[in-house]
């Protein structure tokens, strides 16, 4: 199975190139020609409701945790297709490359922001990174932003952050929808959707298929830089509103994505070049119930379940035979039922629990396969004092079969002094489950020999190799290890938002998380072959400290102007403690000496400065929307260069760089709209340590917009 | 220029050039002369800094299943006369330092005949003027003095570049065959010690430096 022949591609892409911008020509009278309604911002009018910080509906501005909301007109301005280019523009979100494209919130690895569609867990991670790639932002209505962890409502992998990816309502009547987007490298985006509300039924349906060619930044090794892929992605919802009280909701999803490559892996002095073939199904089936018992009093029963399974195939190119294969199968199916009541007139009570089945089919994993339960409850108080003060506590108790029980509490307030100043602050705890890796792992290196055996099995494991003579001696009283405990955090938030008059508009957060019992892997007994065997322990400890700022500006009512930065100071604190033990040494033209903490960078991957740069135009009466976007982001640590894993070597930075994106919108008459723009405009590359960069991209398309 | 013990050495050579002189004409006496000169203690000479250069510790020779391996031979090394030691002599108290790999054994316990013993000593080679009386290993089946594995011993290895670095600070006090003290730091793992080894370096060559306290103290000074 390979890919369809470039050419035609090419042509499709030049044609669709020609007729984007001949219809922005052609029809820029016509457009202007039309009624004109007022210029404005497509600022929203009606109050942002925004759902994820509190598992209820509530106005972004009254809520008191720090939650961002990327706008479905904000998405389009900008002509990005993918989650992670989305994410990657916005302040103080950097996307991490590890198995795919990750997310970093307040400076925390992407394995701990959990990620929702429509309120409910997007899973397949691999090696913790949900590779943000996958999914598409064709869809959406918004992309809810919470910063700091959210375990007390959502339980596991919400420590960092939550960002939540909310699907377009069907308005009244029927709609359909076509978007074509072509881009350098072969990049095609084709998307097809409907909805339509009638009487009590509603629904929508998208079908989105993603291509992209892939790139060669180095030609003289075999294979490409990136890959190419096909992506497909179903998506679809259908309501029923039964009468007054109760409403029916069925929502669905497939995406599924075949990538092709070509590696080589060197066998001896020979290098023997291979077909790459990697397969990705994923789907999702959510059916829920909402019952309102009385005004303010509502009950949702809700299932889930989600599949995600992925095959990768290394074929010798010379004589058609496998050189390997590994196939991961992960399976979450859950059962909720949350209450949500407004007491009086100013308390609202949510609380809810569930149970939740997961299982594991992979390589490497005892037994082939692995399942855990996790039974958990979780509830929330918000208490609306005054006019002022509003304040939130919650809590979730997590009961999981392959790990120590978590209490994860959260409490929040805001603070209104006065209409044009809300103040913030929240503390709360958050927590990530170990891995199926760090549970399941039964691994022994064919050639090396030693073992790594996963937490939920280690003892029984090890007291097996024991009884069959295969240890020499213990490092540890096995006996007395404790259970694994999932790795948590405690993290602060504090900020405020103030806009002085109605045309600027200022907010901070400053945040501290304090992420403890980080797992990894360490010897506990010694083979009779010298070699060691393994389990993983709850060790190290990492804060992540700074503060966030946005300042938007609106000096005409067509123009607004964001400025955003981010300050991050992100530190393994086992390794300051080394530091100011003077126990750290790094090896300079060949003597050794103490690492001072001032060479000391932090954790890798983070970038004590970001910032962006916004400019937004947009012009109701002409049809005319720019969008330009600045990117800064700081030097940050790669890895390690001399020996002593930590970063404080300058020959362990990437560089500072900047990246300035450009798109341009124009409707064309009331259906259609065309687009052009430049992604990366000043065409930055770093082969060596950001082969996802991809150069400059030209891109340009038309969305077709149907409402009868 | 000198004459070094060459053909002993193989392809050791010392290169630090104030220390060149001095060490290898005292070593080629002790080498040549010791058996029938008793020394006197005017005769001992001053323990001097020592450089070798890429000694082969079972270099991959052969690839099985697509991954390097080597013969599974050791190198047998002499740091008193700075020598690589016959394997035949495997069995004896010629050598003090045996190395394989990334696996280093020393002469004593289930390796040797000999007195030999090592700890892994945190702190800067030069800042190291005496041999702690106390605190020596010594080989066992399975548990080797100088611990192996990443971030035990003398090297991290990083599961990313599949590459292996000598951890800066960390000093290997060796108690030779005869129980002399032994300073020794290594500084490279792959042939020619590339300043930033890549996938393409060939690994298992040592370098590394060392100081010999051959009068039987403790002290490095």
């Amino acid at each position: 199975m390979h890919s369809p022949p470039a050419i035609p591609l090419r042509r499709l892409y030049r044609v669709a190139l020609v007729v984007a911008a001949l219809f922005g020509l052609l029809s820029f009278n016509a457009a202007a020609q039309t009624a004109p309604p007022p210029d404005s911002l497509w600022t929203v009018k009606m109050p942002q409701v925004v759902v994820t910080a509190t598992r209820t509906a509530r106005t972004l501005r009254d809520v008191p945790i720090p939650t961002q909301v990327v706008t479905a007109q904000e998405i389009e301005a900008g002509g990005t297709r993918r989650l992670s280019d989305l994410l990657a523009e916005q302040t103080g979100l950097a996307l991490v490359y590890d198995h795919g494209a990750g997310i970093q919130v307040q400076g925390l690895a992407s394995d701990y922001t959990l990620i929702l569609i429509d309120g409910e867990p997007v899973i397949g991670r691999t090696a913790g990174t949900l590779d943000l790639d996958r999914l598409t932002v064709a869809d959406l209505e918004r992309v809810e932003i919470v910063r700091g962890p959210s375990s007390s409502l959502y339980g596991s992998e919400a420590l960092a952050g939550v960002i939540n990816l909310i699907t377009r309502k069907p308005a009244d009547g029927f709609h359909a929808g076509a978007d074509l987007h072509v881009e350098t490298h072969q990049t095609l985006d084709l998307s097809a959707d409907t909805d339509f509300r009638h009487n009590r039924l509603a629904g929508r349906f998208l079908l989105n298929r993603y291509r992209s060619g892939g790139y060669d930044l180095a030609p003289d090794v075999l294979g490409p830089t990136l890959p190419g892929f096909t992506d497909y992605t179903t998506s679809s919802r259908l309501t029923f509103e039964q009468n007054e009280r109760a409403t029916w909701n069925l929502s669905a999803r497939l995406a599924r994505q075949a990538q092709r490559s070509v590696a080589e892996v060197r066998l001896g002095e020979t290098l023997i070049p291979y077909d790459d073939a990697a397969n990705r199904t994923d789907w999702s089936l959510a059916p829920s119930f909402t019952y309102r018992f009385a005004p303010g009093v509502k009950g949702t029963l809700k299932g889930y379940a989600s599949r995600y399974f992925t095959d990768l195939t290394l074929r010798d190119q010379n004589d058609g035979s496998v050189f390997s294969t590994s196939r991961f199968d992960q399976f979450y199916g859950k059962a909720e039922a949350q209450m949500d009541a407004i007491i009086g007139r100013s308390q609202l009570a949510t609380f809810g629990s569930g149970y939740l089945s997961e299982s594991v089919t992979a390589d490497r994993v005892q037994g082939g396969r692995r399942s855990s339960t996790n039974v958990y409850g979780f509830a929330q108080h918000e208490w609306i004092a005054s006019r002022q003060w509003t304040f939130i506590l919650s809590a979730r108790l997590d009961v999981h079969s392959d790990y120590a029980t978590r209490l994860s509490p959260k409490a929040a307030f805001r603070y209104k002094p006065f209409s044009r100043l809300r103040l913030r602050a929240s503390a709360g705890s958050g927590f990530k489950a170990p891995t199926f890796q760090q549970r399941y792992l039964d691994f022994t290196n064919p050639l090396a020999g030693y073992s790594v055996f996963g937490a939920t099995d280690a003892v029984k494991a090890l007291q097996q190799l024991d009884a069959q003579g295969q240890i020499v001696r213990f490092l540890t009283d096995i006996t007395a290890l404790q259970e694994i405990r999932p790795e948590t955090a405690i993290a602060f938030n504090a900020g405020l938002e103030w806009n002085p008059i109605d045309r600027l508009e200022l907010q901070l957060n400053f945040f501290r998380n304090n992420v403890s019992d980080l797992i990894e892997a360490a010897p506990v007994a010694v083979k009779p072959n010298g070699q060691q065997v393994f389990t993983y322990f709850n060790l190290n400890r990492i804060y992540t400290q700074g503060v966030e700022a946005d300042f938007t500006l609106r000096p005409h009512r067509t123009v607004a102007v964001s400025l955003g930065y981010q300050y991050l100071d992100a530190r393994d604190r086992d390794v300051l403690a080394a530091l100011a033990e003077g126990s750290l040494y790094k090896r300079v033209n060949g003597r050794d000496r103490r690492v001072t903490r001032d060479e000391y960078g932090g954790l890798f991957n983070r970038s004590r400065h970001a910032g962006s740069l916004r400019v937004l135009y947009h012009s109701e009466s002409s049809g005319f929307t720019v969008s330009l976007r600045g990117l800064y982001r700081g030097r940050y640590g790669f890895g390690d260069a001399n020996g002593n894993l930590i970063l404080d070597d300058a020959s362990e930075y990437v560089p500072a760089y900047t990246l300035w994106h450009l798109t341009l919108t124009r409707a064309v008459g009331p259906y259609v709209s065309a687009q052009a723009g430049v992604k990366n405009l000043f065409d930055k590359t770093n082969p060596e340590h950001i082969p996802v960069l991809a150069g400059r991209l030209l891109f340009a398309g038309l969305k077709f917009n149907l409402r009868p | 220029m000198f004459t070094e013990p060459a053909l002993l050495l193989g392809s050791l050579t010392t290169i630090d050039m104030r220390i060149l002189l001095l060490p290898t004409l005292l070593l080629f006496l002790l080498a040549s002369g010791c058996d029938s000169d008793p020394a006197s203690v005017d005769e001992i000479p001053e323990p001097e800094l020592m450089l070798v250069e890429d000694l082969p510790a079972d270099p991959f020779v052969a690839f099985v299943e697509g991954r390097p391996v080597g013969t599974g031979r050791f190198t047998f090394f002499s740091l008193r006369e700075n020598r690589i030691v016959p394997a035949a002599d495997s069995a004896s108290t010629e050598w003090d330092l045996a190395l394989q790999g990334s696996l280093l054994l020393t002469n004593g316990g289930t390796s040797g005949p000999g007195n030999g013993g090592a700890q892994v000593y945190e702190g800067i080679f030069e800042e190291v003027t005496e041999a702690p009386a106390s605190g020596y290993a010594v080989d066992a089946e399975g548990t080797p003095a100088i611990t192996p594995g990443s971030g035990n011993g003398w090297y991290n290895y990083d599961f990313a570049t599949n590459l292996l670095t000598p951890i800066p600070g960390r000093v290997l006090l060796i108690r030779t065959a005869d129980g002399k003290y032994v300073k020794l730091r290594i500084l490279s793992y792959y042939k020619g010690a590339p300043a930033t080894p890549d996938a393409d370096s060939e690994g298992r060559y040592f370098t590394f430096e060392y100081l010999y306290q051959p009068d039987g103290s403790r002290t490095f000074e």
